[in-house]
């Protein structure tokens, strides 16, 4: 399969709101919110980005963007640099209702990447709208409605259609379900699914939620505090996950609860060794080389690669 | 020995908006006995929300709440005055809210607070050092790794999922008998939600304490609770013991919560869609108000639906109900 | 803001009322008068209120309503100008501030904060000083003291909507930086910078009235309220309507004005906003 989307070795830098106090106790101001992460993604493939809060997988995909500067590495669609202005990549948000201009009719919202690019005129454009509207399942009476009168899953649906209006290669999805009704959700997710076979997309898909990427995802990349800890075919990560880290994840979805989460303290980007294993401190498994430096990734089965010391040094 | 410990009988709760009065929650009845766990299931626009925040007063003033009778610990506590009803609300009544934060005054520390309820508890002449050895104690408890330091910090420098802790230490260290959670791990990441839900059970198991747990998450209220009410648009729809409403879920929207949640847990290719969205206008009181949604809704659905007994079940408020077969999960 | 809900607000209403009456006072009054703003009645001087003199004449003879009226138009006039020019300025310069921040916020912040160290007639009075008395340098003044108004309130807004999902949006799809502000984020804003232009306009006005109290700004025999109450002052032993009634004529114009902006204000409250 070709790669469409490369994360080539990306690093992105946030600058710390710390108060003087830790400052002054050792702490740096500024910590990589994603740490030369290396990542490519197979066109027409869904690929799912897991992590927590801190994790940099949403910050990664507003790199990639243009939505924020990247410090270090690149992004490339089809070996080139990506360009925003082109509208090969587009993004669906978490919170449909922000994400339309409350002043906007659902029909203005769509019209103006439609005539941004070139891909409807005056002629055709309540045409080309209306073909949108009918490839997420939304009726032509949403046309002239604003923002407010819709539920979430059309909101969101409208907001799908506003984004495939640019006719993009890559969409990347951040926590596209999470703000929904449970009831709804389904509805959504396999309307991504469909949109992937019929509109020839590749899909980035950021989430929390194991289960919804499970479903939704072809392969699966694990991230922690702005490090890619180890990725894969969803299948087999879900099956059998290398990364202690992941073991801990997943382990959130065993209900009889044999597993007792730790409370041991997560990383701190501040204040912890940047150069150590990022999970060193939650690691059950942890070594005396785990503190000396982050693992590289090694392989642990077909398109199967985990950054730990537990497993034997191979190249992916 | 099961003690019945809250009882709603009847239980409406309406908005006065400027021209019309809208009923949010009506016709709610349940019970919840001491030391278990009454999950309460709804998604947006369910009632589940004002429901419980009727039961404790928290409703804003525009609200109207009537009821035929809300008992707690076997007293009618629907006609206290809010003097009496205050007392009761922060001792023997608490609330955990979704988002930590707004339970904490922001310009005051952990340890003002402890104080605070201390004295609450105690009388004005509560001994200080008392208190904040019982504080760090059920900090300690709550898996605060350094309480001695927590009670010094203000709420914007913790975490949402350490202010939570710090929010269910305080409510531990008030002992209610009741705690309504409103979705408190909704917002929070898998790690932190699973130990916060691994507390609420060490919570329960110490005190004694009721819970009532509002969610939307079946997963979570399979695995926490002993019985479930599900609500659809301001009214139950199904209720009764949790084993027998997940394993054989009699009406079609639970049938559909519980089957996207299997669907989700297993391996498909699609997921069965529950079609359509909560309407967003006032509900119509006479037909079923799933029907619009419902793959089973026929003709005879279009008459105000009353919530009937199962036998070995529950309650379901479906012309179907005792006709579902297991859901294959 | 629907009209229905604007009707229902009173002090809006009430306010809109007041300014209506107003602008048609000042823009249609003077034609239906049968005095010229101008014409001097030397044996009628200083008369009190009367049926044909309804506000009384002044030193010269002249009605005093007439002139009131068409005064209250230039003041009006010029207030406006100086608002609008404010606006422009102070709207882009608080985009583009509010988007960016950085070095351009730090700049422009740091400017503003400068024209705010001064109280408003304080600096219209440095600007008359430095350029001279004058219509257009009234108006040059009135914009000077109102442009960091407006600038910080854009960019104060212009920082709390930034980072919302549909600005986002935006930006993902390519529209360029111009046509995110004033297309996506202005019409969003434009609330609470609307309530400030009814005030702005009000107190331009006192501003303009002042000048021209002190003979900074129009000059006579042209008509403003300031002007006119200058005269009044002169002479207000002898008659004390010219002065009165003209500063009364101030003050409902911003009772007007402040009562619209006021009205503009309450229903702009997201807690009034009832779904559809």
């Amino acid at each position: 399969m070709s790669e469409l989307l490369e994360f080539d070795d990306v690093v992105v830098t946030f600058a710390a709101s710390a108060g003087m106090m830790s400052r002054l106790r050792g702490g740096t101001t500024s910590f990589n919110a994603v740490d030369h992460v290396n990542l490519s993604v197979a066109r027409g493939e869904i690929l799912g980005i897991v992590g927590e809060s801190g994790s940099g997988k949403t910050t990664i995909c507003k790199a990639a963007l243009g939505l924020h500067g990247i410090a270090g590495g690149a992004v490339t669609l089809d070996g080139k640099p990506a360009r925003l202005s082109d509208g090969s990549m587009q993004m669906v948000f978490q919170d449909p209702l922000s994400s339309l201009n409350p002043r906007q009719t659902i029909a203005e919202a769509i019209a103006i990447p439609l005539r941004l690019h070139g891909r409807a005129g005056r002629g055709d454009m309540t045409e080309a709208i209306d073909t949108l509207l009918k490839d997420v399942g939304l009726g032509a009476q949403f046309r002239n409605r604003f923002p407010h009168e819709l539920s979430g899953g059309q909101l969101q649906r409208a907001a799908i259609a506003r984004a495939l209006a640019t006719n993009p290669r890559v969409l990347f999805a951040d926590e596209a379900v999470s703000k929904l009704d449970v009831s709804v959700r389904a509805q959504i997710l396999n309307l991504l699914k469909r949109l992937r076979d019929s509109h020839d997309l590749t899909i980035v898909f950021v989430t929390h939620d194991l289960h919804v990427a499970r479903f939704l995802c072809d392969r699966i990349a694990i991230m922690y505090f702005g490090k890619l800890l180890e990725f894969g075919p969803t299948r087999a990560v879900y099956a059998d996950p290398k990364h202690p880290y992941t073991q801990e994840l997943l382990g959130t979805l065993d209900h009889e609860r044999k597993t007792v989460a730790s409370t041991r303290d997560v990383f701190n980007p501040l204040t912890d060794d940047r150069r150590a294993c990022r999970y060193l401190n939650r690691c059950p498994h942890a070594m005396a080389v785990c503190a000396d430096r982050h693992p590289d990734f090694r392989s642990t089965g077909p398109g199967h690669a985990t950054a730990c010391y537990l497993y034997e040094e191979a190249k992916p | 020995m099961t003690e019945t410990l809250l009882e709603v009988n009847d239980l409406n709760v309406a908005f006065r908006l400027a021209s019309t009065n809208l009923t949010v929650s009506s016709d709610v009845s349940f019970s919840v006995d001491r030391g278990k766990v009454l999950g309460l299931i709804g998604e947006s626009g369910s009632g589940k929300t004002v429901t419980s925040k009727a039961i404790l007063r928290l409703l804003p003033k525009n609200a109207s709440l009537d009821a035929k009778a809300i008992r707690f610990k076997g007293r009618d506590i629907s006609t206290l005055s809010e003097a009496e009803f205050n007392r009761l609300r922060g001792t023997e009544l608490a609330m955990i809210f979704q988002d930590p934060v707004g339970s904490f005054n922001p310009v005051k520390t952990i340890g003002w607070h402890f104080r605070t309820v201390g004295k609450l508890h105690r009388g004005a002449s509560a001994s200080r050092s008392e208190i904040m050895a019982e504080a760090k104690d059920v900090l300690a408890k709550a898996d605060i790794a350094d309480p001695e330091n927590a009670l010094k910090k203000y709420p914007h420098q913790m975490s949402g999922g350490m202010l939570q802790r710090c929010l269910i230490a305080l409510v531990m260290f008030s002992k209610p008998s009741l705690i309504v959670a409103d979705e408190p791990t909704t917002n929070l990441d898998n790690l932190v939600e699973r130990q916060i839900l691994d507390l609420f059970d060490k919570l329960r198991r110490e005190t004694d304490a009721s819970f009532i747990f509002i969610t939307h998450d079946m997963t979570i209220a399979e695995m926490i609770s002993d019985s479930v009410i599900v609500m659809y648009a301001g009214q139950i729809v199904e209720q009764g013991p949790t084993e027998a409403l997940m394993r054989r879920p009699q009406h079609p929207y639970t049938q559909g919560l519980v089957r996207t949640a299997r669907e989700l847990e297993g391996e498909v290719e699609t997921l069965t869609e529950i079609s359509g969205e909560i309407g967003t206008g006032i509900h119509p009181e006479n037909r079923c108000r799933f029907a619009p949604r419902c793959p089973l809704y026929e003709k005879a659905c279009d008459h105000a639906i009353e919530l009937r007994h199962v036998e070995g079940h529950g309650h379901v408020r479906c012309i179907k109900a005792g006709q579902a077969r297991e859901i294959e999960g | 803001m629907k009209l229905k809900h604007f009707l229902h607000n009173r002090t809006a209403l009430a306010g809109l009322t007041i300014t209506t009456l107003f602008l048609l006072a000042v823009f249609f009054g003077p034609m239906l008068s049968k005095w010229s703003s101008n014409q001097h009645d030397f044996m009628n001087a200083l008369q009190a209120p009367s049926w044909a003199h309804p506000f009384g004449t002044d030193s010269l003879g002249r009605d005093v309503i007439t002139r009131v009226m068409e005064g209250a138009r230039i003041s009006l006039l010029i207030s406006v100008s100086g608002v609008l020019a404010a606006m422009i300025l102070g709207i882009t310069a608080g985009l583009y501030s509010g988007f960016y921040g950085g070095w351009m916020d730090v700049i422009v912040m740091r400017v503003v904060d400068l024209l705010f160290a001064f109280p408003a007639f304080v600096l219209a009075l440095f600007l008359m000083v430095a350029l001279g008395y004058g219509v257009t340098n009234v108006a040059l003044a009135i914009m000077l003291v109102y442009l960091p108004i407006f600038a910080r309130i854009t960019r104060n807004m212009t920082e709390t909507v930034r980072n919302d999902a549909y600005v986002q949006a935006a930006q993902v799809m390519g529209q360029g930086t111009p046509r995110i502000l004033f297309r996506e984020i202005l019409p969003n804003i434009s609330a609470p910078i609307l309530v400030q232009a009814t005030i702005a306009v009000a107190f331009g006005i006192v501003i303009e009235s002042g000048l021209s109290f002190i003979g900074l700004g129009v000059q006579p025999p042209t008509p403003s309220l300031g002007v006119i109450m200058a005269d009044g002052q002169e002479y207000f032993r002898r008659s004390p309507w010219v002065l009165t009634l003209s500063g009364l004529s101030v003050t409902v114009a911003l009772l007007g004005l402040n009562l619209l902006g006021d009205g503009l204000r309450d229903l702009s409250d997201p807690r009034l906003k009832v779904r559809e």
